[in-house]
């Protein structure tokens, strides 16, 4: 129960992630290298922030062989 | 002629790779040539699978493998693999850029599905390099790095090798638990054990988490050229394609550890023996796949180079890793194709201490063992 907790916690990060980076149209600049760089830097930034909820979320518990 | 052959056999995925990269730069249906290769060799792998041979050594008991053949070929699929992705942005920007001119999509499909499948075969060479204390271990981390999973280098070296077959290890499969289930499940233990590794480290130091030493981190950041590179080739097409590629190729990744040690136990503070991995290893699997499917030798002598690795008469499947991928990709199938085989290993392999937990996995699981009837 507690993978599928992490993954809503996932879920709703990268959900928000995607919404600012549309309402600031960053799909119409992704060909520019310069924002392309850090679009890419935001993207690993929201990749590494949700491997970190669902590590507090979930914590050792989907790991246990006998619940 | 014999040392000839010998290391030769072990270039059918620099070549396959090659060629998959040949076909994305050519476009149109040459993009496919990559998911085309992937069913040959599940052909070869099956039609092989009775022919199993020891590891060549001269009458001496010298090894016929050439270190610094077999190391520059390793070291090279980095570029290799850079390449690739560099091949499918291209592809990927030139439908981006011309809006479905140049490129259709069911070519666009081809190279990204091309690509994510040669890509994560690419993980034998950044496991075998895991193993090398010296440059090989970087190498390792950034051929990782491109399937977004540099994590592993550490994971595998400092807690599959030494908590296999135990709970502790997030990478060996647990009796009941299906593929699709365990993909998940180790990848994210094994980039747990990296991010608390480095966690306890910062705390020890007295240093924030966020810095430049941690590796879990840097890890990361060694994926950021090519999450860059996607996203300018095409922007979403791009994201989409970088997330096919590192889910593919991490869940090839985490079927090879499905499959080398489903359902195995080891009692905590025991030694790693052979029993406690499943080979595979008829000829195609083994050249394949340079000798990754010894597993019971490897876990037991893991700086070994993988020419030396042998046959040592552990728990074995007797088939391929293509065709038992194809088992594993049905779970119903598979469970019932393993339990024969964890049955065999139960009676045959298991210390007392293992087949009482094995029994404990039996009563949870409510698995229908031969044994029980």
């Amino acid at each position: 129960m507690k993978t599928l907790y992490g993954i809503a916690g996932m879920t709703l990060w990268t959900s928000l992630v995607a919404l600012v980076l549309y309402l600031f149209n960053a799909h119409d600049y992704y060909n520019h290298f310069g924002w392309a760089v850090l679009f890419g830097f935001i993207l690993l930034i929201a990749h590494v922030v949700n491997m970190v909820i669902y590590f507090n979320i979930a914590g050792k518990e989907p790991y246990k062989w006998f619940k | 002629m014999r040392i000839f052959s010998v290391n030769a056999r072990y270039l059918i995925v620099p070549i396959m790779s090659l060629l998959t990269i040949g076909g994305i730069l050519l476009g149109d249906t040459y993009t496919w040539l990559g998911v085309i290769l992937f069913g040959v060799c599940t052909v070869a792998d099956i039609a092989t699978r009775n022919i199993h041979r020891r590891a060549d050594f001269a009458p001496d008991g010298r090894s016929y493998g050439v270190k610094y053949f077999q190391y520059g070929v390793m070291y090279f699929m980095l570029p290799v693999f850079i390449t690739l992705q560099l091949a499918l942005a291209w592809q990927i920007h030139k439908y981006a850029s011309s809006a479905s001119e140049a490129v259709s999509v069911m070519s666009l499909i081809g190279a990204t599905l091309s690509a994510a499948l040669w890509a994560g075969l690419g993980i034998i060479y950044g496991h075998e390099l895991s193993h090398n204390k010296k440059e090989g271990f970087f190498v390792s981390r950034l051929i990782m790095a491109l399937s977004g999973a540099s994590h592993f280098t550490y994971a595998h070296v400092y807690n599959h090798h030494l908590d296999l077959g135990h709970e502790d290890d997030p990478a060996t499969a647990p009796r009941g638990r299906n593929v699709y289930a365990h993909a998940w499940h180790s990848h994210m233990g094994q980039s747990h054990y990296s991010y608390d590794m480095e966690a306890k480290k910062a705390k020890r130091q007295q240093k924030s988490f966020i810095n430049l030493n941690n590796r879990w981190l840097v890890g990361y950041l060694f994926s950021l050229p090519t999450l860059v590179l996607f996203i300018w080739a095409g922007g979403l097409w791009g994201i989409a394609a970088i997330l096919i590629i590192w889910g593919i190729s991490n869940f090839l990744l985490e079927a090879l550890n499905f499959m080398g040690h489903y359902g195995l136990i080891r009692e905590e503070g025991k030694p790693v023996e052979h029993r406690h991995s499943w080979d595979n290893d008829n000829i195609f699997t083994s050249w394949f796949f340079i000798e990754i499917g010894r597993q019971c030798d490897h876990h037991v002598r893991g700086e070994t180079y993988f020419w030396e690795l042998d046959d040592v008469k552990g728990p074995n499947y007797g088939i391929g890793y293509f065709q038992l991928f194809l088992y594993i990709l049905v779970p119903p199938f598979f469970r019932k194709f393993v339990q024969v085989h964890l049955d065999h290993w139960d009676q045959n392999y298991a210390t007392e201490a293992e087949r009482n937990i094995a029994q404990e996995f039996n009563r949870h699981a409510k698995l229908e063992t031969h044994l029980a009837r």
